[in-house]
């Protein structure tokens, strides 16, 4: 069951909480407010609200409230008059006032009993003053002057009878002894900022102040105090608590802004312990409930008064990310990982625990086996190398290259005009095998044949058109076609008298597969294979053989056959394409030429193809992409040339692909690729890429107005030529201007490069010009 | 000192050690070719508290660390490819939770979030040349501090570049901002442009920089275990109510979300989201525009349970060919996607003597030979020699 919140009043915000003795009463104050509640295990009762009727004044608005140390019906409020009264709730009526001390000038600040001497009290104010009063007396017994502006809090120490503590406004913390009112004990600045709390610890003899620069300071007492921790907290501290039985807790509430209850360990001063964050209003008063460290009582100018409990507090270094890691250009990894430290005991215990869940691990952490204040980071950088990068290579490659390798080299190396698009495919094909992007080689290849030796004539307006003019194209490829095959043909058959067994074997293999159609899946399997790797772990394929391959397949294949054969295959279905390849294999396997295994149907050309490859292109590239290698899709498209508009690929997508490789190759730093592929750009978004910020406005060196344009260094508001004098030597500057954007000075580039060798600002002005 | 495990669909996984004395080489056996595979280097970078994020910059020259110390560090990398902190500052009153670079064109500009409820822009500046000989003082001045937010704010992120300057933050009361320079030689100037309130806190933020169909997309992961609905949110500027909306939540996702990344643009027809939770999820999306004309998101979510433990960053490389993720148990996974367009975990990086780790329980068949292979190695890790701060 959760504890119910008690709303105190609706009229006046609580400024200060006060516990009795016996932990059993609370006594809130406030403006126009004081009231005592009883706390049980129910909640909490009112007993006694001593705001008699209508005679309102302001010694009823109190700044601090202070339970007698043995009577616990006595209890001592400090009012913004600057009247310390003090109150017994049992009598009735206006008598609950016994004492009213009306000696302070200025706002009283705090009040508090004696811990051993039950009728003495001592309260400080804004008048720079701490009185010490006897309540068998109406008069107060001692002033102690701590000369300073404002007396904010005074606490008796625990440790020594006599001594209390008092810290001001600006910024010091004095020692009093009680019995000498003349000088202070010990005086020492403790804060920047005026200090607004302070309190003892109660086994140490650490003091612990709380200030407007926003830091909880702890002072070892003995001797000359020493600093022993700094807390930084997120706002002005207004309370501090000790967290009893927790030797390195502490408990504080801000002035302003932070309306949360954070709880410390001062051994780890940047990130509270735990938080309490129910008060919807900045919190006035703390109080542990007696020794129980599980148990906090505040209030808070939301006019509510509230117990939390511990477990129920939220714990911000457990919600907060433990590990930063991101990775570099070189695909090297900085990481940082949070150590976490487990008390010797438990550790032990929680080595034990095996595959326990997210969540009983965070509970054992709240159990606390983790040493919350050893919480600390430390940071590696991997780096990752060679063939690492998912394209292995080639057994004879020895220069295994990492991912950015590949893609700065192909970057600079691929190139997308000024040849015949078959050698241009030839030398990127080989471009892409020497950094291993054998999908790349073989779609370059595959280009090659398809589309290298055709001159495609710009222009193809439509799609539509282009149908008609579908059986020219093939004609003409078909006559092309063989006058380059000699030629091939002859390297292919150099490289078949190495490959052929090899090719033969992978064509058994392909047909050993249980084919349902009892495929003879001849030069397919390989293709498939090469685009289908998972891990593109083989490397074994030779590429000519595979294109050799394609050539026969080309050559052979009926539209629809190839068609099914192509994009399955792109899909990784090997089992699906098999089919389909059987049917197109059995039909045209009529005359392999004799040196040259079932995979050479070349001779057999004359059916005419009337497959079209480009939907297939299409698709490779846009896998090519899904798997994140834009640098090939996008040359592809560019050296294409006129013959990408026989793609079908939508204008947005080949926008998409420009910016985004664009961006790539900035991200490495190559500009100028960078800037030749905007060149080659045909879209008007991507073009204007290289047209922007190209103009630069010059300014006169008097005036620092614009200069328009019309006249070189003309200055119009000034009528003068100023400007375009040097301004080192002083004379009209003819040829190179070097010019400082943020002065508008400048003048001939040999005089400022030895000017400003020696010299950093500019000569006429003093700014800072900094010239690269 | 440090391990390594490589998985593949053909090769076993095998690991030697071989120690050095400050740096150690691991290696790893593919077959018969025995290959270094990576170099692990500890970096000293002595904050004094929790790292929380690590970040290079757009050309990845640069790197900014934060901390619950509450300082910020600058690294740039010397010629030898050793890093080391040339600017380091005290940034806020409270735990700085994340950095995040602007684009460079905007000037070397960073953005911080803390634990204090503010979030900071920082832009270095050039000093004076104190001798001709020595390059000038570099020192990184506040330009700006965001004060909207009433609790901590948990993550900061500047737009991708074709926005223009802007920036976006996610508080722990769930609330996005996204702030504009309107005036990028102005870093004072950050008007909020949009402000979108969730009900769940919100833990991380990430902004789509791909531009495929769907713009100014904008994602975010709540850290929320209270409710068991969907964790991860998806905002996009709205043409029809001017203003950013919720568009979508990935209802897949229902465990507390600790980061989440869009992955760079690399001309994929389809948007990547990578998730940190209790697995790592990798979120599809895509922009579907249907019969009406409006685009609407495809989503489809894909889940990795052989993480083994809860997953505290996620974050892609430059070509966005590579994920990485960070678990519990101190090790760095790297992913990487197939040609069947499936991520897979490609190796496991761990630097010893990072705490008790998880012990990996086996998820998969598949896997279950390797998990046990590793649990055991796991145990070798020691916890000693550590030196305690205080």
């Amino acid at each position: 069951m959760r504890f119910p919140d008690a709303r105190i009043c609706m009229e006046g915000h609580a400024n200060a909480l006060a516990l009795s003795k016996d932990n059993t009463l609370i006594a809130v104050a406030g403006r126009s407010l004081l009231k005592v509640y009883s706390i049980d295990d129910y909640g909490f009762r009112e007993v006694c609200n001593m705001r008699g009727g209508k005679n309102q004044n302001l010694s009823y608005s109190s700044n601090d409230v202070a339970w007698s140390t043995m009577d616990c019906n006595l209890l001592a409020t400090a009012a913004t008059n600057g009247v310390v009264s003090v109150w017994d709730h049992s009598k009735c009526g206006r008598q609950k006032q016994l004492l009213v001390y009306n000696e302070h000038e200025r706002t009283a600040h705090t009040v508090t009993f004696h811990s051993s001497e039950p009728n003495i009290l001592i309260s400080g104010s804004q008048d720079g003053t701490i009185k010490c009063f006897d309540i068998r007396s109406d008069k107060s017994v001692n002033t102690y002057f701590s000369n300073s502006e404002s007396v904010r809090d005074v606490k008796f120490s625990p440790h020594a009878q006599n001594i209390f503590s008092a810290v001001s406004e600006n910024g010091t913390v004095q020692l009093w002894d009680m019995r000498k009112w003349d000088k202070c004990m010990v005086q020492f600045t403790a804060h920047y900022g005026p200090v607004y709390t302070c309190d003892w610890h109660p086994t140490r003899n650490w003091l612990a102040t709380g200030s407007r620069d926003k830091q909880i300071k702890v002072w070892d007492m003995d001797g000359r105090p020493g600093l022993e921790y700094t807390i930084h907290t997120i706002a002005v501290v207004g309370r501090v608590k000790w967290r009893p039985e927790r030797t390195y807790h502490i408990a504080s509430c801000a002035l302003v802004v932070d309306y949360s209850i954070h709880v410390w360990d001062i051994r780890r001063p940047y990130i509270p312990f735990a938080s309490f964050n129910e008060h919807t209003n900045v919190t006035t008063g703390i109080a542990w409930l007696g020794n129980d460290s599980h148990c906090l009582l505040s209030t808070s100018k939301d006019s509510t008064l509230h117990k939390h409990a511990f477990e129920d507090a939220t714990r911000p270094a457990l919600k907060a990310n433990a590990q930063g890691a991101s990775l570099g250009r070189y695909g090297d990894i900085s990481f940082a990982n949070k150590i976490k430290e487990y008390a010797p005991k438990t550790s032990g215990a929680s080595n034990t625990k095996t595959s326990s869940s997210f969540i009983s691990r965070r509970k054992s952490i709240v159990a606390g086996s983790i040493q919350f204040h050893l919480d600390h980071s430390r940071m590696y950088k991997f780096m990752v190398k060679d063939a690492f990068s998912g394209f292995p290579l080639n057994e004879s490659d020895s220069k295994p290259r990492q991912e950015h390798e590949c893609f700065i080299g192909c970057a600079r190396e691929l190139i997308m005009s000024g040849k015949k698009l078959a050698e241009l495919c030839e030398h990127n094909s080989e471009v892409s095998k020497k950094y291993g992007r054998h999908n790349a080689t073989t779609l370059w290849n595959f280009l090659k044949l398809f589309y290298g030796s055709n001159h495609f004539e710009p222009p193809f307006e439509h799609r539509s058109s282009f149908s008609n003019q579908k059986n020219p194209i093939n004609q003409r490829r078909a006559t092309q076609v063989p006058s380059d095959w000699p030629q091939q043909r002859s390297d292919l058959s150099q490289d078949l008298n190495g490959n052929a067994q090899e090719a033969t074997h992978e064509i058994d293999a392909a047909n050993e597969d249980d084919d349902p159609l009892g495929g003879s899946g001849v030069e397919h399997p390989p293709t498939s294979s090469v685009i289908l790797s998972e891990t593109q772990i083989i490397s074994e394929i030779n590429f000519d053989n595979f294109e050799l391959l394609r050539n026969g397949f080309i050559y052979v294949g009926p539209t629809d056959a190839a068609k099914a054969l192509a994009f399955p295959a792109l899909h990784h279905d090997v089992q699906a394409a098999r089919p389909q390849l059987e049917i197109k294999a059995s039909d045209h396997e009529k005359s392999p030429p004799p040196h040259v295994p079932t995979v050479l149907k070349v001779s057999h050309v004359p059916p005419i193809p009337m497959w079209e490859p480009h939907k297939f292109v299409a698709d490779a590239l846009m896998l090519l992409n899904d798997v994140g290698d834009v640098q090939t899709a996008l040359t592809v498209i560019i050296s294409l040339g006129e013959a990408r508009k026989l793609l079908p690929l939508e204008d947005t997508l080949v926008e998409h692909w420009f910016h985004t490789y664009v961006d790539q190759l900035h991200r490495y730093e190559l500009w100028n690729e960078a800037c030749e592929v905007i060149n080659r750009s045909w879209l008007r978004s991507v073009q204007q890429l290289n047209q922007q910020s190209t103009a630069m406005h010059t300014n006169c060196g008097d005036c620092g107005r614009q200069l328009s344009n019309k006249v070189g260094w003309y200055c119009d508001k000034c009528k003068s030529m100023q400007s375009a004098k040097c301004c080192v030597c002083g004379l009209i500057v003819r040829g190179v201007y070097a010019w400082c954007q943020g002065c508008s000075h400048g003048g001939h580039i040999e005089h400022l490069q030895k000017y400003f060798a020696k010299h950093s600002k500019c000569p006429k002005c003093g700014h800072l010009c900094a010239y690269s | 000192m440090f391990t390594v495990q490589w998985e593949s669909r053909s090769v076993t996984v095998v690991r030697a050690k071989e120690s050095g004395e400050s740096k150690t080489t691991t290696y790893w056996k593919n077959k018969s070719h025995e290959k270094k595979m990576f170099d692990v280097e500890p970096i000293i970078a002595d904050h004094k508290d929790v790292i929380h994020d690590v970040v290079f910059d757009y050309y990845g020259r640069r790197m900014a660390t934060c901390s619950s110390d509450q300082t910020v560090k600058i690294w740039d990398e010397d010629a030898q490819g050793k890093w080391s902190v040339t600017s380091s500052w005290k940034a806020h009153s409270g735990s700085i939770w994340r950095v995040s670079w602007a684009h460079p064109e905007f000037g070397q500009v960073v953005a911080t979030c803390s634990f204090d409820r503010t979030a900071s822009v920082w832009e270095e500046v050039i000093g004076e040349k104190v001798s001709t000989t020595n390059t000038p003082t570099r020192r990184w001045v506040r330009r700006t501090t965001l004060v909207d937010s009433r609790t901590s704010v948990t993550d900061v992120e500047f737009a991708p570049k074709y926005l223009g300057l802007l920036l976006a933050t996610a508080s722990a009361d769930g609330i996005i901002r996204i702030y504009e320079a309107p005036d990028i030689m102005n870093l004072s100037q950050w008007p909020v442009q949009h402000e979108i309130a969730n009900k769940l806190p919100l833990s991380c933020l990430s902004w789509n920089t791909s531009t495929y169909m769907v713009t100014q997309l904008l994602a975010a992961g709540s850290d929320d275990s209270a409710t068991p609905t969907g964790k991860v949110f998806l905002f996009a500027y709205s043409d029809n109510a001017r203003k950013c909306v919720k568009i979508d939540t990935v209802n897949d996702i229902t465990d507390p979300v600790t980061d989440v990344a869009f992955a760079p643009n690399a001309g994929r027809t389809f948007h990547m989201l990578a998730v940190a939770s209790k697995d790592l999820y990798i979120v599809n999306l895509r922009g579907v525009t249907d019969s009406t004309g409006t685009t609407k998101l495809d989503i489809q979510t894909v889940k990795f349970s052989d993480h083994n433990c809860p997953v505290w960053r996620v974050c892609w490389n430059m070509l966005a060919t590579m994920l990485i993720s960070t678990g519990d148990d101190g090790c760095v996974r790297l992913w990487r996607m197939n040609y069947n367009k499936q991520w897979r975990c490609a190796a496991v990086l761990k630097a010893e003597g990072s705490g008790p780790t998880y012990e990996p329980a086996p998820p998969t068949p598949t896997l279950a030979a390797t998990a046990s292979a590793t649990a055991k190695f796991y145990k070798k890790g020691t916890i000693g020699n550590q030196v305690p701060w205080h």
